[in-house]
């Protein structure tokens, strides 16, 4: 089964390969298929400016090939809320040691609406809760197409907007903010068909955390 | 990417404080109350939320601020089945004005009239947020006026405005219409306590009652409001409006 890779700079050198093969991944995505000229690098690989040391990537691996991933960024250090698009935020971006920002969430293309559960789009969203919980963190924040917030809601993602729809690029995006509990990560696995944990820490320290199993949800 | 000026900055904070106020409101004609009021800031005098399945007009319905008259010919005379605004939104995931939504006026008369008879009811102008759930379901919030402010940033605000006016008339229309009261004095009095940050043993000494009473009033409470931790209890108590923030 495709499990979730913590993947940061401590453990790098041990999914070289893979991290290859997540960088062309991205490209394909976000360049070829998404049309984002911007990102367009030569050698086929989408690496920019935050996929720095701080950066943390969760890698969808299903028998060494990557299907999917989403990164995170410590708001603490530059981020693309922060330093490329601050005017979607209504009021400041403080920085916060325990809020993260998230970017480029995707799933490759012959791997999107499989129907066999849990999807691999599943396993995501729970990962990147599962590493959220992990770390202590109150908030993650990202940047969203806002047709999406309907969705996520639905959910039962407790979703503030940080400020109003913007246009960027011809998408009509909106900046978030998500509150972090064990609960949205518990109710997530169990709306998604996600069993509970599903990260790997290989080479690195697996942070003390439990899946929120003693929670009574109402589904 | 657009650039944000001060009329956008203003409508930015106005919409994000909606979005807050609708977040704690405990019934949909609050939640309607607040919305009317701040669409009409822009001449928007009309709105209505509805779900877009093949079902008859009025039981689609989740809130109705239309003209009653209009309404009324709309059911009468089943004008839905030839609006090309519903027809839109099936088909779009951003905000669109009514005239944006393309029909054929030779081809099909009556999406021509349906639009020429809204105009007799005021609505000139419309503009209509889809709502695509994750389950394959659409709904849409509609609002018109004569001649409404579509600045940039209005639109935002709008279109920001109508999602969380929907997603918390949807929510509070699901819940279902709240018991008044189900929470007994003793109860709300010992959440009351707990929202400002008493502990159980603070609260029994404040009530002069033991803090093993305490607890029993709270797990009450949160069964109650279907509620899985204390953090939630207080917020769904809030929700529920048994007990209100001026309370605090």
């Amino acid at each position: 089964m495709t499990k979730i890779h913590v993947v940061r700079h401590a453990n790098a050198q041990l999914y070289s390969a893979e991290l290859d093969d997540y960088f062309r991944a991205r490209h394909t995505v976000y360049v070829k298929e998404r049309g984002w000229k911007d990102l367009d690098r030569a050698g086929g690989r989408d690496i920019d400016q935050f996929d720095t040391a701080d950066a943390i990537h969760l890698l969808a691996i299903d028998q060494s090939r990557v299907v999917g991933g989403h990164r995170f960024n410590p708001t603490t250090g530059p981020t693309l809320l922060n330093s490329v698009f601050p005017q979607l935020a209504a009021r400041p971006l403080v920085a916060d040691p325990e809020v993260y920002e998230t970017t480029r969430i995707f799933v490759v293309k012959e791997r999107r609406g499989e129907q066999a559960q849990p999807r691999i789009e599943s396993l995501l969203f729970a990962a990147t809760l599962e590493f959220a919980v992990s770390q202590g963190l109150r908030e993650i924040r990202f940047l969203m197409e806002t047709w999406w917030l309907p969705r996520l809601q639905d959910i039962g993602w407790s979703v503030r907007p940080l400020g109003i729809p913007t246009d960027v690029d011809g998408m009509n995006c909106i900046a978030v903010s998500l509150a972090i509990s064990d609960e949205v990560w518990a109710e997530t696995c169990l709306r998604r068909s996600v069993p509970g944990p599903v990260l790997v820490w290989k080479g690195i320290h697996r942070p003390m955390y439990r899946f929120p199993d003693h929670i009574q949800l109402v589904a | 990417m657009q650039k944000l000026d001060q009329v956008d900055k203003y409508w930015a904070a106005r919409a994000l404080t909606f979005v807050e106020a609708a977040e704690v409101a405990h019934t949909p004609d609050q939640v309607l109350k607040v919305f009317s009021h701040e669409i009409a800031q822009v001449g928007f005098y009309a709105h209505l939320m509805i779900v877009l399945d093949s079902r008859e007009f009025s039981r689609r319905v989740l809130a109705n601020g239309w003209h009653p008259e209009w309404t009324a010919v709309y059911t009468k005379e089943k004008l839905a089945d030839d609006d090309p605004v519903p027809r839109h939104t099936l088909r779009s995931i951003n905000p669109f004005l009514w005239r944006e939504a393309p029909y054929d006026s030779e081809a099909e008369p009556r999406a021509l009239t349906v639009m020429r008879r809204a105009v007799d009811f005021g609505m000139t102008e419309g503009f209509c947020v889809p709502i695509h759930h994750g389950d394959g379901s659409v709904a849409g919030v509609s609002i018109a006026g004569e001649r409404p402010d579509l600045g940039h940033g209005v639109r935002a605000a709008l279109h920001l405005m109508s999602l969380a006016a929907h997603n918390r008339v949807r929510g509070l229309l699901r819940l279902g219409p709240t018991v008044q009261h189900a929470l007994t004095p003793r109860e709300r009095e010992v959440l009351r306590w707990m929202a400002v940050g008493k502990t159980a043993w603070e609260i029994g000494e404040i009530l002069d009652i033991a803090e093993v009473t305490v607890n029993t009033h709270i797990s009450a409470a949160q069964r109650k409001l279907n509620a899985v931790n204390r953090a939630s209890t207080i917020v769904n108590a809030i929700r529920a409006g048994e007990v209100s923030l001026s309370d605090l």
